[in-house]
C-alpha cells in the first residue's frame, strides 16, 4: 500500500462515525477504473454496471480483511477481474450452445449500441480480442488497454510474471492474425 | 496491432459515475437488511421448531394427575383448624378465589336458613 489516498480511506472506514464516507470515497476513486476493466470484459453496459456494483459491495463488505499488503487498487481490480469472469463463466451455462451465443451478443453490442465509439478498426480489434479465451482476454486488456505493469497484473490475477507474458505475446500473434486476415 | 490505439471505445450513460457511489451504498444497506431479516427469519423458524420439539419430547401430564385425592391433606386441614392453628380467614386465603368459596358458603347456608320451619311461627299465632 503506497497511495495516501488510500491511508485517508481506510482512516475513514475504521472509524464508525466517517464509515460511510470511507466507502463513498472508495467508490468515487476507484469507480472509473473498476467500471473500465470490467467493461472491457463483458462489453454490455448494463452487465458491467451490475458487476462494478457488486465488486465495490464486495470491497466494503471484506474491507477490514485488507491487509495492506497490495494497493487498494490491486485489491479491487482482483475482486472486479474475479467478477467479471464469474460473470462470463455463468453466461457460459446458462445457454444450451454456449459460449458462441453470448460471444455473439457482445459482438453485435460492439456493433450496434450507441454506447460504443471509436473507430472501424478499433471495433474490430474488440471483436477480434472477444474471440480470445476469457482469461488471455483478461491479461490482454491489463496490458494493452491499462498498461498496467506485469508486476502489477501479477498481484491481480495472482498468476507468475513469466506466464502472463507468455499469454500476452499468445494473445497479441492470435489478433495479429485474425486482424490481417479480416 | 501497434496502429490500432488504445483509447477506450465504451462509454458509460451521462452521468453515471455521478450516481454510482449512492447506488452502491443504498444497495449495501437493502442487502445487509435482507441478511438480517432473514437471519432473524431463520432464529424465529429455529426457536418455533425447538420449542415444538421439546413440548412434543414431554410426557403429558394427565390432568386427573392434579387431581388424585389424598386424604391425609384434609385429615391435616381438619386438624390445623380444630386445634385453632387456622382461621377461616386462613383456610379462605389459601383458596385462587375466596369470595366463590363464601358465596358458596352463604347460598348454602341461606337456603338450609330459608328451608327451616321458623320457631317463632307457633309462637305468633298462640
Amino acid at each position: 500500500m503506497n497511495s495516501l489516498t488510500d491511508l485517508e480511506i481506510l482512516d475513514l472506514i475504521a472509524n464508525p462515525l466517517t464509515k460511510e464516507k470511507g466507502f463513498r470515497l472508495l467508490i468515487e476513486t476507484y469507480q472509473r477504473k473498476v467500471y473500465g476493466v470490467v467493461r472491457k470484459m463483458v462489453i454490455i453496459h448494463e452487465d458491467a454496471d451490475d458487476i462494478t456494483q457488486n465488486t465495490f459491495i464486495k470491497a466494503c463488505n471484506n474491507i477490514l480483511k485488507f491487509q495492506g499488503n497490495s494497493s487498494l487498487f490491486t485489491w479491487l481490480y482482483r475482486i472486479a477481474t474475479n467478477e467479471s469472469l464469474n460473470f462470463l463463466e455463468k453466461k457460459k451455462k446458462r445457454y444450451f450452445f454456449p459460449v458462441e451465443d453470448h460471444q455473439e451478443v457482445m459482438a453485435n453490442y460492439i456493433d450496434t449500441s450507441p454506447d460504443i465509439s471509436g473507430t472501424e478498426i478499433e471495433r474490430k480489434l474488440h471483436k477480434a480480442i472477444l474471440r480470445l479465451p476469457e482469461k488471455q482476454r483478461l491479461v490482454f486488456n491489463l496490458k494493452y488497454f491499462e498498461d498496467l505493469s506485469y508486476e502489477e497484473m501479477s498481484a491481480i490475477t495472482e498468476t507468475s510474471i513469466g506466464a502472463l507474458k507468455a499469454s500476452y505475446h499468445h494473445a497479441v500473434k492470435k489478433l495479429e492474425i485474425e486482424l490481417t486476415a479480416e | 496491432m501497434k496502429n490500432i490505439p488504445n483509447s477506450h471505445i465504451f462509454k458509460e450513460p451521462e452521468g453515471y459515475f455521478d450516481t454510482l457511489p449512492k447506488k452502491v451504498i443504498d444497495r449495501r444497506k437493502t442487502q445487509i437488511r435482507q441478511v438480517y431479516i432473514f437471519r432473524a427469519a431463520i432464529a424465529a423458524i429455529l426457536l418455533v421448531g425447538l420449542s415444538f420439539m421439546f413440548l412434543l419430547q414431554q410426557p403429558w401430564v394427565n390432568e386427573a394427575d392434579y387431581q388424585v385425592y389424598d386424604p391425609d391433606i384434609e385429615d391435616e386441614v381438619e386438624l390445623y383448624i380444630s386445634s385453632e392453628i387456622w382461621q377461616a380467614e386462613d383456610v379462605l386465603l389459601l383458596s385462587d378465589d375466596p369470595n366463590e368459596i363464601l358465596d358458596k358458603m352463604i347460598e348454602i347456608e341461606y337456603v338450609a336458613y330459608m328451608s327451616e320451619p321458623d320457631p317463632m311461627d307457633d309462637d305468633f299465632w298462640f
